[in-house]
């Protein structure tokens, strides 16, 4: 997740101009609104201001697998829409930091960087992971299959509803790659 | 309410779940409950009267790494307890770093979710955090109990006591509960467990264990007879040592025996498979009775969290595979294991040499068939995973087949499921081109081994050292190595398979009857139909009140209507008062006496109930009105239908009061099931009446026929309606206004109507709007 976020910053920048200039075409909604978003680190929370009204606020991306710094609803705790980013680029350097910090939250999942195991349970697969935020181990149902959502990207779901995203099952070493291949699509 | 410090610790150390803190350590990697350091710590640092009521893991730290910290709730405070594996310097010799909020400054908790992480934010009255915990869903449940907790506090409640070691383990348990029907335990003790139930037919078992020793042991004769044959008959004849009348003498009580051999083989393999056969049925019929019988023995909350479908298959597939290993998976393999046992024996009897070298391969054929079944095991997986995904675009597409055909996407849903059924083909053939490459390989093996018998074999029988008859023999005996070594390569996935199966049928016979489903208590002869509720609160989980604090009366004859917001605990009441669950607090009286104190079978059999869905068994009209009371008369049958305005419709049905409906019979409309259902409660005769939202799934005139039979049905009885027409609360002598847990109104129609903002009062304006839309 962080490495896909330092990633984003340094995208190529001719693509970045480009989409500037589509942005621009497009009149972004928030161009003549004034808005600013900031980061409460204390607090863990996103603060929309306008006109001198701070609104406590959420980041929701709209496609969180495919674009997620892209196409950003950003709500009030209430889920009002307060105003649409098309992309974390085109904001001000303030608000595009506080607006990744916010975007590091709501799309925290764990990302597995190493498979040890998958035992077969009763009834349950037992994966034992290494990940970004450390070793984990998590059960899925025998039938949960993992979702594909790109080419070698996979998300998968235990029980609890909490993500585990292997994010290019080619960079996994051997032994893992030998473990989740009977699962992969 | 109120313990002291040292209570507490008993309580938090003693009433441990043990296996709940094993099952913990199993599947997750944080602890199965507070640490005993950080308790102590706690306990140094809390009031005399201050308690911990609930606890969570919180597993992730601010950085979104993974870590250890607890969150806790006392009677007083909230406190977080950061682990000391991330954090610089401690304040507790424990090594944790305690943060402490009173629970008096916190005015709201804020619940945000991410993908795959949950923040808890804890406010005070300027909106301010005051603590902010983030965890990972998988704590998200135990965290929910602090919250509720918290909350309940923070308004006043009274909290009832719980055991904080419980409830965190419950709930971080219950993830893994819910997806799986049992949590396995011992392999062992399960096999043991099943094979216990063959103890009634010890006998039947004894003689079907004999009969398949003995099967094995003349199977093992007719290749040493034919050896026997060949160096006592055809070799002394044919060398001139015995004439000719001599040796059909022989060769004809050999041919003899073997006729006596084969007889007894086949007569010892019926004697297996009848006695073993007949006993699987009798010991799977015995679960089936067990499982089924004790189902009907437990509570509604049990049903509530297992699907219908796994029930069903616990009673009717998982027995029936029960049956299958006792009846044959048992016997073959000990069968198998005694007939490889006895082949070395015998083999090596003959001739040390040669036995060895048949026998020493043998369990490597027996580790190569093990890892073959593995790998076989993955690529099933594979396969499976590709069918899944194939049966998943047809059960997409066809209930869809409107959409598909209206958005001319046919060829695509074409183009999508051929690409999968590729895929289908492509991983079975995968299996198939390692199974037909194993299988041959594995016989050539044997064969190599057939070769080397021959080749060392046959020099010695020239040579004089080996007679032909035993070398024929050993000939006879490698052909029958390869059957009873396939059946023990298998022998772990069959005992895999069983064990599963019984686990999945011991855990309902474990779940103990709850106390509403006991019959211990005074039988109710007659109802009068007074309720009373005294300060009932009740909770689903110990934690979230449902109901609070909850007192009204109905006296006999009355009609009292419960209305109010979905979720507020209107059909707890009922449920209550039905006994299909105990209160927690308060009594609830009827006919002054307490539910509690009451036989709960013949309580039931004086109420009636009327549900919002109501279920028709598969039968006809006739047993499903009967259902109420079977010996009623035909007459009674149908005074009953009539009052329920159900005789006009059910007379048009082809066979009348004989039309089979319910699954897979005649399809009636919801008002028709719910006039039905009527009929069977007046049939039933209540003296009191729960009437649960009867009108709400139908059309308007349909509601009409249901409401003139419900009119007639509530003449002279208690009865509680809940519903969501409030036009059909007229007739209620009293309206109960029940809005999370607590009733905010109550009164007649008329008096409800006089309250200015009343919820009732805006109910009715909504309702009244609505209809004049």
């Amino acid at each position: 997740m962080l490495l896909q976020i330092h990633c984003s910053l340094n995208e190529d920048r001719s693509q970045l101009k480009n989409r500037r200039e589509n942005d621009e075409q497009n009149k972004l909604p928030f161009g003549g609104s004034g808005f600013l978003l900031s980061w409460n680190e204390d607090e863990g929370k996103l603060l929309f201001v306008r006109d001198e009204k701070k609104i406590t606020a959420l980041a929701k991306p709209c496609f969180p697998w495919s674009e997620p710094f892209e196409k950003i609803s950003i709500r009030d705790l209430e889920s009002n829409e307060l105003t649409f980013v098309t992309s974390v680029n085109d904001l001000e350097a303030e608000s595009k930091q506080a607006l990744l910090s916010a975007l590091k939250e709501a799309c925290f999942y764990f990302a597995v960087v190493k498979i040890t195991a998958i035992e077969e349970d009763f009834e349950l697969r037992t994966w034992s992971v290494e990940t970004e935020q450390g070793s984990r181990r998590f059960q899925t149902k025998l039938n949960a299959w993992p979702s594909q959502v790109g080419e070698n990207r996979y998300i998968v779901r235990d029980v609890n509803k909490d993500l585990y995203v292997i994010e290019n099952t080619l960079e996994l070493d051997t032994k893992s790659q030998k473990l989740f291949w009977p699962l992969s699509d | 309410m109120t313990k002291t410090k040292k209570e507490n610790a008993n309580l938090n150390g003693k009433q441990l779940g043990v296996t709940a803190t094993q099952l913990i350590d199993r599947y997750t990697d944080q602890p199965g409950e507070l640490p005993f350091a950080l308790r102590n710590d706690l306990l140094g640092r809390m009031a005399q009267d201050e308690f911990i009521q609930a606890y969570a893991f919180v597993d992730l730290n601010a950085n979104y790494q993974l870590g250890e910290g607890w969150l806790l709730v006392t009677n007083k405070h909230l406190i977080f307890a950061k682990g000391s594996c991330e954090t610089g310097s401690h304040e507790s010799a424990a090594g944790y770093r305690f943060r402490q909020v009173s629970l008096k400054d916190i005015v709201k908790v804020r619940e945000i979710g991410g993908l795959s992480v949950k923040k808890y934010v804890f406010e005070d009255n300027e909106g301010d955090a005051l603590m902010t915990i983030k965890v990972s869903y998988r704590q998200d449940r135990a965290l929910a109990t602090v919250k509720a907790t918290v909350e309940a506090i923070i308004e006043g409640d009274e909290i009832f006591e719980s055991d904080a070691d419980k409830i965190y383990q419950n709930e971080l348990l219950a993830g893994i509960k819910e997806a799986q029907a049992s949590v396995m335990g011992s392999q062992m003790s399960v096999i043991w467990r099943l094979l216990s139930y063959l103890w009634p037919y010890r006998l039947q078992v004894g003689a079907g264990f004999i009969a398949a020793m003995l099967l094995t042991g003349v199977s093992l004769i007719p290749a040493y007879l034919t050896g026997y044959i060949i160096d006592s008959a055809v070799r002394p004849f044919e060398s001139g040592a015995l004439d000719k009348e001599q040796a059909l003498n022989m060769a004809f009580w050999a041919t003899g025996g073997l006729v006596l051999i084969y007889g007894l083989r086949e007569l010892f393999g019926w004697v297996r498979l009848r006695t073993m056969s007949t006993m699987g049925e009798l010991v799977a019929r015995d679960l089936r009775d067990e499982v089924y019988s004790h189902l009907h023995k437990l509570s509604l909350s049990f049903f509530s969290s297992k699907q219908t479908g796994s029930l069903i298959n616990r009673v009717s597939a998982d027995t029936d595979r029960i049956w299958d290993f006792v009846a044959f998976g048992v016997v073959e393999v000990t069968t198998s294991v005694l007939m490889l046992t006895g082949l070395s024996a015998v083999l090596i009897s003959l001739d040390p040499v040669l036995g060895l070298m048949v026998s020493v391969p043998v369990p490597f054929l027996l580790i190569a068939i093990y890892l073959h079944g593995e790998r076989m095991q993955k690529l099933f997986l594979r396969a499976w995973r590709k069918w899944s995904n194939l049966t998943d675009c047809i059960s997409d597409a066809i209930p869809g087949v409107k959409v598909v055909k209206a958005f001319h996407r046919g060829d695509e849903e074409v183009e999508k499921f051929q690409v999968k059924n590729q895929s289908v083909t492509g991983a079975f053939n995968n299996i198939h081109e390692v199974w037909t490459s194993f299988w041959p390989g594995l016989m050539l093996s044997i064969h190599a081994i057939v070769i080397a018998v021959w080749f060392f074999g046959v020099p010695r029988v020239f040579e004089g050292d080996l007679t032909a008859g035993v070398f024929v023999s050993f000939v006879l005996y490698l052909t029958m190595f390869t059957q009873p070594i396939e059946v023990i390569g298998q022998m772990a996935r069959m005992i895999n398979r069983a064990t599963s199966s019984a686990h999945r049928v011991f855990e309902i016979i474990d779940t103990e009857p709850s106390a509403v489903t006991s019959t211990i208590g005074d039988e109710v002869k007659q109802l009068e139909g007074h309720v009373e509720f005294k300060n009932v609160s009740f909770s689903y989980d110990g934690v979230r009140k449902v109901i609070k604090n909850m007192s009204f009366e109905a006296k006999p004859g009355e009609m009292i209507g419960l209305v109010g917001p979905s979720g507020g605990g209107k059909s707890t009441t009922t449920s209550l008062l039905a006994r299909f669950y105990d209160v927690n607090r308060g009594q609830i009286l009827v006919d002054g006496k307490p539910l509690q104190d009451l036989d709960v079978g013949s309580y039931r059999s004086k109420i009636g109930i009327v549900l919002q869905d109501p279920y028709l068994f598969h039968g006809t009209v006739l047993e499903n009105i009967r259902y109420a009371r079977p010996e009623a008369t035909l007459e009674e049958v149908m005074e009953a239908a009539r009052v329920a305005n159900a005789h006009d419709f059910i007379c048009r049905l082809p066979y009348g009061y004989e039309t089979v409906v319910g699954e897979r019979g005649h399809t009636l409309s919801g008002g028709e099931r719910q006039r039905i259902s009527i009929a069977r409660a007046v049939l039933r005769d209540p003296q009191l009446l729960i009437l649960d939202e009867a009108t709400s799934a139908v059309d308007t005139e349909t509601e009409k026929k249901i409401q003139d039979a419900l009119d007639r049905l509530i003449e002279g009885r208690t009865v509680f309606a809940i519903a969501h027409r409030l036009s059909t609360l007229k007739s209620a002598d009293r309206i109960l206004v029940i809005k999370e847990g607590e009733i905010t109104e109550n009164g007649t129609h008329s008096e409800l109507m006089n309250i200015e903002e009343g919820i009732y009062k805006n109910l009715v304006g909504l309702q009244n709007e609505f209809a004049r839309v």
